[in-house]
Order: C-alpha cells, then structure tokens, then sequence
C-alpha cells in the first residue's frame, strides 16, 4: 500500500475487476435467464394469451364495421392454448436466430377451426346475398384466412422479436447471443488472471489481496445494486408507452424480473466484499498486534 | 513516527476504494454512453412498430403493405431491366450499409405512420435505379440514427425486388428544411439520404444527408426469384 509502484497497478487491476465482476454476473445471469425454456415458461406464468386474446377481441370488433366480418367469427375459434402455441412459435424462432444469426421465419400454427368458421361465414354470406362463388370470392376467403394468420401472429409476438428481426436487430444481438458460453468464461478466465496478478504484486504481503478483491467486488455491487434500485424504486419500466398490453406486460415484467435478479447477485458481491474487506482488517490488526513475529517475516521476505 | 505512518496507511485503505469508485463509475458512465443510444434505438424500433400486418389505417385510408424484399437472389441478371412502380404505402425497397448497423427497410410515399415503420421516399423522387434524383428520408431517432456516419466513399446496397443497386456516397450534405436543392429531380442517377439533425432544443430545421452516386445495377430477369 506503501508504494507507489504496488499501489498503481493495484488501483487499476482493482478496477478492472470490478468491470469483470460486473460483466461476468451479467453474462452468467444471461446465461441462466435468457434461454428459450425460462422465456417461454415466463409468458405462461404471465397468462400473456390472456392479454393478446384481449387484443386481438378489441382489433377484430374495431374492424368488424369496415370489413363486414363480426368479430366473433374470429375470436370464437381461438382458444387460450392455441394463443399460447402461437407466442412459443414466436418465442422459440426468435430464440433460433438469435442462435443462427438468420432472419426470423414464423409459421404461425394452423386452426382449422378458425378457417372453417372463416369459410362458413363467407359461404353464408354468398348464399344469403346470391354471390356466385367466383374467382374474387375464393380470393377474397384466402386473403382473409390468411390476414387471420398475421393478425394474431402480430399480437402473439409479445417481445416484438419478428419486428427486431426485420431491422436486423436480432442478428445483431446474435453475435453476442451465440458467443456467450465462450464470453462468460473469458470474463471468469479475467477475474481468476486479475487475481494471480495482485497475488503477485502483493507476493510480499499476501492479505492486501483479499483488500483489493474485497473493494472491487464492494464497488462492483454497490454499482450494479444503485442503478436497480433506481429502476425498480422508481417502476421505471412501467413509464414506457408501449400500447399493446400484452407487449407491455412481456416487455415490462420481464425487464423487472432481469433486474432483480441482477441486483440480488450485486448484493451478493457486497456481501462477500464486505466480508474479504473484514477479513483483511482482522488478519492485519492480528500482525499489528504480533510486530515481532511480522517483522521478522518481513526483514527474512526484503 | 510509527503513528504518522499508521495514520497515513489507515487514510489510504479508507480513501482507497473511493478512488476505484470515482474512476471505474467514469469509465462505465463514458463507456455506455453509445450502447445506450443504440439501445434506445433498438427500443423505439420495436415498440413504435406496432401492428405492421394492420390492413390500413382508417383515418387516412393509407394501406401499408410490408413486402418481401428479395435478399438472395440467384437467378440470372441484367444492367438493363423493368422497375416495378410500387403502390403509395408499400415496402419496397431495403437499404444496407457497413456503415450502418441497420437494414432499413423504404416505403414508397410519404406518412407519419410510414416513418414509424422505416425510410420514406418522396414520389415525387424517380425510383431507385432510374435516371433522376431518388429521395429517401426517415427519424433521425430510429432508421437513420446513424446516418451521421456516413463518410464519402462508403458504399450503399439498395436491394428491390427488380434489382440491386449499389450506390457510393459522393457527398455529405447539410442544408435547411427550406433548402430545397437537394431533394429536387436532377439529370445525374443519385441517391440522397437525408434526416433531422439531432436538436435537444426543440423541432430541428437542419437536415444532414449524403448524396450518393450510382455505381452497380444488377436488374433481376426474373422478378421476385429468391433461393
């Protein structure tokens, strides 16, 4: 701590490994959390098909005037389960391009019930009205059924991937996605390098390295628990306008669930900070209270 | 003396971890200064963009068709071709830089909820590929957040569903909204690009952009052909 030649690196090392213990809790919180598994499982426990079956509801009976088609030839046909096979459609592409690096490519899973009342409809109505069933009307069913499809696809894409696939947003994020085993353990490979580094700065007095290990994981979760804090102190998510509610309710819960994950693991580098820096105080008063015995050691070391 | 230097060490290992605090909360505060722009981006893109597939919008009767651009086509090519007219509100085009971190789809026309979903080009601009002035512009927060980086030589790929164009910036360009010399019909085949100029201040009257000269035109023999 004396000099200036120990001290330095020490500083810098120390803050290396605060961005280390920040990016490597990150990246670990990552892998554990952003798999298509915790995703999927996480907009069941939300009933998200509750929400975009809502919309969807409101979509259709807001178009039902300007198209002729009363809502319920949809919204009867489409079920909960279904709605739910729809977003782990969606959840589960986007999860292979962020893989692959590829654009997203969504089938939306068929409903032949919803087709058939479709098509039940449209013959009713063309036998009511005496519309001979001509090449428009066959157009016309098929476009529809088809519209059908992209409509409750579109409000069953709860995180918005289909959309961040288009602008090549995901493929984007690909490049971090499919890398992030090996990140993780270059990130864990820099802490244990950091360590062997002040260990050897400090080869003469060996406790100063539970010092500045104890500091950087202190500054580390005091830098990653304030900025969560804030954000889940403040609801700061719940202030974005995000106008579907299922979207803002994937968007928003799933953010705060990711955010106090990451908070719980900075409390946790806190707490072991707290702890190494205590450890080192009491094994430092301990040689303060035996000079003898220290010094000798320190005479025999220089 | 002992005392001092006890004193000293002990100021030391409280003044310390202050020090690594003030330095690496510098670093981290500099450091994500351009993640989070491109995260707010990134954010606005998703969120803005909602219901793409919507048949049209009633108030103003605009039907927004998202078309497919060809992006791997390997059919046969042409330097001379057919451009297909797109209708007012349809995707058809997509631009893509190295430069930008964005493929950027183009809708024909102009429209508030058209510039919610990319890149509008004025009608009255020939279409991309055709002799003439061909006029794109979109928010300077989403699609051409980056458009700033654009340098003169960098190139610029404008797939359609006729053809590719490949386009080299020849210029970049700074001019008032009144300014109208850039987006007017001009007798060499350009491309101009061109969006608001950031202005924490209030509405922007600058508009930044680059002019871009054609430099490769692949006209596809058969429309539409992809993999």
């Amino acid at each position: 701590m004396k000099k200036a030649s120990t001290y330095i690196p020490s500083v810098i090392i120390a803050v290396l490994l605060v961005f280390c213990f920040l990016g490597g809790s990150a990246a670990i919180l990552a892998d554990i959390n952003v798999t298509k598994e915790k995703t999927i499982s996480f907009a069941e426990k939300e009933k998200l098909e509750t929400k975009a079956y809502a919309s969807i509801e409101k979509h259709y009976k807001e178009k039902a005037n300007a198209t002729g088609i009363p809502a319920e030839v949809f919204t009867e046909n489409i079920s909960g389960e279904y709605l739910r096979s729809v977003i782990n459609e969606y959840i589960s592409e986007a999860y292979s391009s962020l893989e692959s690096g590829e654009k997203m490519s969504v089938k939306v899973p068929e409903n032949l019930e919803l087709e058939a009342s479709i098509e039940k409809f449209f013959n009713d109505y063309a036998d009511e009205t005496g519309y001979e069933k001509d090449e428009v009307f066959e157009n016309k069913l098929l476009t529809t059924k088809e519209n059908a499809y992209k409509t409750i696809g579109d409000y069953c894409d709860v995180f918005k991937a289909d959309s961040m696939s288009r602008h090549g947003v995901l493929s984007k994020l690909s490049k971090l996605y499919s890398r992030r085993y090996q990140l993780t353990a270059l990130v864990v490979g820099a802490i244990v390098l950091l360590i062997v580094l002040l260990t050897l700065i400090h080869r003469k007095d060996k406790k100063s390295v539970l010092y500045w290990s104890g500091i950087s994981a202190l500054i580390s979760g005091s830098m990653g628990t304030i900025p969560s804090a804030y954000l889940i102190a403040t609801k700061y998510y719940n202030s974005f306008s995000i106008k579907e509610p299922q979207v803002f309710a994937a968007y928003t819960r799933s953010m705060f669930s990711m955010t106090e994950a990451f908070m719980a693991s900075q409390i946790a580098f806190i707490v072991i900070g707290i702890c190494l820096t205590v450890t080192y105080a009491v094994l430092r008063g301990r040689a303060v209270a035996h000079p003898v015995k220290s010094t000798e050691k320190d005479e025999k070391k220089s | 003396m002992a005392d001092k230097a006890k004193i000293r060490s002990l100021v030391l290992h409280i003044a310390t971890p202050f020090v690594v605090a003030a330095i690496s909360s510098g670093v981290m505060m500099i450091a994500m200064i351009k993640p989070a722009d491109k995260l707010k981006v990134y954010r606005n893109l998703a969120f803005m963009d909602d219901l793409k597939t919507d048949p049209g919008d009633i108030r103003t009767g605009l039907k927004i068709r998202d078309n497919k651009i060809v992006d791997d086509y390997n059919g046969t090519v042409s330097d001379t071709g057919e451009l297909i007219r797109p209708k007012y509100g349809e995707l058809y085009a997509m631009i893509k830089s190295s430069s930008l971190s964005l493929d950027v789809p183009v809708y024909w026309g102009s429209d508030v909820a058209l510039f919610e979903r990319g890149a509008c080009q004025s009608t009255g601009s020939v279409l991309v590929g055709d002799n003439g002035n061909s006029v794109i512009s979109a928010h300077e927060d989403t699609f051409f957040s980056e458009l700033n980086k654009l340098k003169k030589g960098d190139e610029i790929t404008v797939a359609t569903n006729y053809g590719e164009f490949v386009y080299k910036v020849s210029e970049t360009v700074s001019f008032k909204k009144s300014d109208n010399r850039y987006v007017v019909p001009t007798k060499d085949t350009r491309l101009t690009l061109y969006t608001c100029k950031k202005n924490v201040f209030g509405s922007a009257d600058e508009r930044i952009g680059v002019v871009c000269e054609l430099t490769g035109k692949k006209f596809y023999t058969s429309a539409g052909e992809g993999k």
